[in-house]
């Protein structure tokens, strides 16, 4: 029985896992996108980024601060509001390239039965911006 | 008077029931323990066979629960990349190398991404009609402008824990993206 417990019980807690780690390579993708699409300055202001642990530090231009924006916003229709993103530009580099990064502490639901957690989840994407 | 005499056994056939007594219940006293002993070597076994028979059920199904999640994994983070290409190849549709940089680039996926010899574009007029790139669709008589379209793909090898059927051991993944 309690074998039982525990096989449906991790299957629940991993599923969720995937589905949350998938929905952040999603957003990151599609931010990274987005950043693509306008390499010369975003079409809207958009409200400076708080940045994200364990990913570059965040830029503070226009199109980065948008690209975060609009991973958040893709990140919020997918009702997983709380994982942090982060957009740095390098302008160093030729071309300038955008990271994207999101980053979330995982925790289980039933910590006591699956005592494996906090895991640390990161998805990053780097695009050339030309 | 006739009277029944009481004849009293003699004294070795006493002891000898009693021993036939106690040898009788010695015999069942055995036995029982003899059956408990079998029923518990019994009882160990059925658990051992069950354990034998359930076990690589068990495994096999969280192996394939771990592979389809990592096929699931995969094959999102495949179809991602292509899509970072698509949007690469938007801007530079001719440049196969670059399109391929930006794809390997993006996301630094393992094992290494596997590129067709080409990103073939292809055509068609405005009613969706197929035609040559080299055509126009106005000189051909169709309703104009052409329509052209380039499509990015990645291949990426696959390898399950355990070989399911069905389950590939290359994934593909290709986005089509409209250039004009």
């Amino acid at each position: 029985m309690s074998v039982l417990l525990l096989t449906v019980v991790g299957t629940a807690e991993f599923a969720r896992l995937l589905w949350t780690y998938n929905t952040m390579v999603l957003a990151v993708e599609q931010a990274a996108r987005y950043a693509m699409r306008y390499p010369h300055g975003a079409p809207q202001s958009c409200a400076a980024q708080a940045g994200a642990a364990e990913c570059p530090a965040a830029s503070n231009t226009p199109l980065a601060n948008c690209s975060a924006s609009y991973a958040q916003q893709a990140l919020s229709a997918y009702q997983l509001p709380n994982i942090s993103v982060s957009v740095a530009e390098d302008t160093t580099s030729f071309p300038t390239t955008a990271t994207v990064c999101a980053s979330y502490s995982f925790d289980f639901i039933a910590p006591r039965v699956l005592p494996l957690g906090p895991l640390n989840l990161i998805s990053r994407v780097t695009v050339p911006l030309i | 008077m006739w009277q029944r005499r009481h004849r009293e056994p003699p004294d070795h056939c006493h002891r000898r029931a009693r021993r036939m007594n106690l040898l009788f219940r010695l015999r069942a006293e055995v036995a029982c323990r003899i059956r408990a002993f079998s029923s518990r070597i019994g009882c160990v076994g059925s658990v051992a066979t069950e354990f034998a028979l359930v076990v690589p059920t068990v495994l096999l199904i969280a192996a394939g629960t771990a592979d389809l999640g990592m096929l699931a994994t995969r094959s999102a983070g495949l179809a991602a990349t292509t899509r970072i290409g698509a949007e690469y190849a938007r801007s530079r549709p001719g440049d196969q190398n670059a399109i391929q940089n930006s794809m390997r680039s993006a996301m630094n996926v393992a094992p290494a991404l596997l590129f067709p010899a080409s990103f073939a574009q292809s055509c068609e007029c405005d009613d969706g009609t197929p035609i040559p790139c080299a055509q126009s669709c106005a000189t051909a008589g169709r309703p104009a402008p052409n329509r052209v379209f380039i499509k990015v793909g990645a291949n990426q090898a696959f390898s399950p824990f355990v070989p399911w059927t069905g389950i590939p051991e290359t994934l593909s993944a290709s986005t089509e993206l409209r250039l004009q």
